[in-house]
């Protein structure tokens, strides 16, 4: 099973992306090469690698906020978990074209600015990084409260007491232990977060256009508009490498044990 | 000027009133236990000291200064709790490191305490440990040394006890007072297990369902309980339920189901003819003889066990059945026997209060 549908089209992305057209053709690094050479490849592969971080930044940032004040001062906290959740069930499309007419010209983000004062003119931010930037954080964003809430009940609520009994003010008391102790949790939001990211292309694609092109719709435009196979799997490759590469950081940081799921505290 | 006094506290959750109107002292070196069964509001009672809860009325003053209102941070007081909380991320070291750090003291005196605290709990050279390395005792020594490390004012234990095995609880337990020797700390340690509360403290606040009910040294509490509770708390206990029908200079004399007890007891106005007496008797006060020998009541033996060097009867006396502690093994079960004990050594409930206990006995520990 794991041969069949895991290890094989795998193995022949990667076959494939070697080749200068579809099998039988002949062997050839072009693929990548065309890549690294072309300067609107590499804007691509910039963009998406900046829209990531800082998705991932913004998710982390709100997801653990979120996780954390409904951890630790909210009773209704089932209410709230339902409400964190309840995106999921709604048709990921239908969404999107939500955003879309709250990011539009005369949408509720203008009609807000303007009410508020914020903006003379309604201009909307439809095509633009920061409409990728918040679309991408808002799909993200219950993916990773999740994980970080989870961490955060796991937590002994004892060791915070234990740590301003000790002469820790609050601030003090969570970078020096809250945060620690919820590292497993937060690395595995990153993870949960930073990989779809950056192989993203339907909100890209909806709230972005080509304006923002992000690697996953070049690798989606290769497949199914340009037939250019061989190089959609050289950049699809080139986006396994990259979950590969988060994967060990995320080990080395010592976060094995979210990868193979043990429990966050001792 | 005393350590620690609380005073009037109070404390109600919604509609929970779970301190009512506490007040006791602890003074410099002393080891105080809390003792009452769960539910009797001894923890919210050291949180409240420690600073995790306010007391709805009421002052706590360390050192003299009013600390109600002072964040657990600012609090000179350090908590030993009932799960340890050792910071399971940090080594042994850096968990005894955590308060002097926030205290701002410099690298090199941390290192020199954290090296001689170690000491005296017997880790030396286990600074570098992780948490999930030690056993169970370690982790109590590790969590006392986090605590005694500040040499806060006074050290407050939430039953730290209460999570290890008989055995090492006795070892701890000894531990425990051979470092609050050695230091020179003064400890308040909350427990619902008397035996332990009795072998390490100085002295004992008994407290039931919100209310002290006594305090006062171990022996005197244990001698002269002011209440039924107290009594029956702080050890076994027989009580017999019968009517006074008679008052003489020095003794009064009980009813219980038409056999007269006579029981020493010198306050007149305590008890009224017709009132409803409690007598009680602790097991080892008391003795069986055959019947032949008299005796103050007569039952029969339902039960025997070895308790090592002893014998434990239980004897149905009609209302109640009635423990024995004595050397003797000479009676079987179905045996009918004659309960004697020592008149001194009873205990006159009238309403649950102590009427037996002697006022110039009655040594209080005032807040």
């Amino acid at each position: 099973m794991l041969l069949l549908f895991f290890i094989l089209p795998l193995l022949y992305m990667v076959w494939l992306s070697f080749h200068d057209g579809m099998p039988p053709a002949s062997l050839t690094l072009e693929n990548y090469l065309n890549v690294v050479t072309t300067d609107l490849y590499l804007r691509v592969v910039w963009r998406t690698t900046v829209l990531t971080v800082q998705t991932t930044a913004l998710v982390v940032v709100l997801g653990y906020t979120l996780a954390y004040s409904m951890a630790r001062f909210s009773k209704r906290t089932t209410l709230l978990l339902l409400l964190v959740i309840l995106p999921f069930w709604t048709n990921y499309i239908v969404r999107m074209y939500a955003l879309i007419n709250i990011f539009s010209r005369d949408g509720l983000l203008d009609w807000m600015q303007l009410v508020t004062g914020l903006a003379q003119e309604p201009s909307g931010i439809m095509y633009t990084h920061t409409a990728v930037l918040l679309g991408l954080t808002y799909v993200w964003l219950p993916l990773a409260t999740l994980p970080f809430y989870a961490s955060l009940t796991n937590m002994d609520d004892n060791l915070i007491e234990a740590a301003k009994d000790l002469g820790a003010g609050p601030i003090e008391t969570f970078f020096t232990v809250t945060l620690p102790m919820t590292k497993n949790g937060v690395i595995g939001g990153i993870i949960l977060v930073a990989i779809p990211t950056f192989g993203a292309f339907v909100t890209p694609t909806l709230l972005g256009g080509t304006d923002q092109l992000m690697i996953g719709m070049v690798i989606e435009n290769q497949f199914t508009e340009a037939f250019n196979w061989p190089f959609g799997s050289a950049l699809s490759v080139i986006v396994s490498a990259f979950v590969v590469l988060m994967l060990l950081i995320a080990v080395k940081f010592g976060a094995g044990d979210v990868v193979t799921r043990r429990s966050d505290t001792q | 000027m005393s350590v620690l006094q609380v005073e009037n506290v109070r404390k109600e959750y919604d509609d929970v009133l779970a301190v009512e109107d506490a007040s006791f002292a602890v003074e410099d070196g002393e080891f105080v236990s809390i003792l009452g069964p769960s539910g009797s509001g001894k923890s919210t009672m050291l949180r409240m000291v420690a600073g995790f809860e306010s007391p709805t009325s009421g002052d706590i003053r360390i050192n003299g200064e009013n600390v109600v209102g002072v964040p657990s941070f600012e609090r000179d007081t350090n908590m030993v709790f009932q799960n340890l909380a050792l910071f399971p991320h940090l080594t042994v070291a850096e968990n005894i490191a955590f308060g002097l750090k926030r205290r701002g003291v410099g690298r090199e005196e941390r290192e020199k305490r954290i090296e001689d605290i170690l000491e005296v709990v017997e880790l030396s050279g286990y600074g570098d440990r992780d948490i999930d390395q030690m056993s169970g005792g370690e982790q109590q020594r590790i969590a006392l040394a986090r605590a005694i490390v500040n040499e806060p004012s006074i050290i407050l234990l939430d039953e730290p006890l209460a999570s290890l095995d008989r055995k090492l609880r006795q070892h701890m337990k000894f531990e425990l007072q051979r470092i609050q020797e050695e230091t020179g700390i003064t400890f308040l340690y909350v427990t619902h297990d008397q035996e332990v509360a009795m072998s390490i403290s100085d002295r004992m606040v008994i407290l039931n369902e919100g209310s002290i009910e006594q305090k006062g040294s171990v022996q005197d509490i244990y001698d002269r309980p002011e209440t039924r509770f107290v009594a029956q708390f702080m050890g076994d206990l027989n009580a017999v339920t019968g009517t006074a029908v008679d008052q003489s200079e020095n003794t009064i004399e009980v009813e219980i189901d038409e056999t007269a007890v006579t029981v020493p007891y010198d306050d007149t106005s305590a008890v009224s003819d017709g009132d409803t007496i409690d007598i009680g008797v602790r097991p080892s006060h008391a003795d069986l003889v055959p019947p032949s020998n008299g005796g103050i009541m007569s039952g029969t033996v339902t039960n025997h066990i070895y308790a090592g060097d002893e014998m434990v009867y239980t004897v149905d006396i009609g209302q109640e059945v009635f423990q024995v502690e004595t050397e003797t093994d000479s009676f079987e079960i179905g045996d009918t026997v004659a309960l004697t004990w020592d008149a001194e050594q009873t205990f006159l409930f009238n309403g649950g209060q102590n009427v037996s206990v002697r006022d110039e006995h009655a040594v209080q520990l005032e807040g």
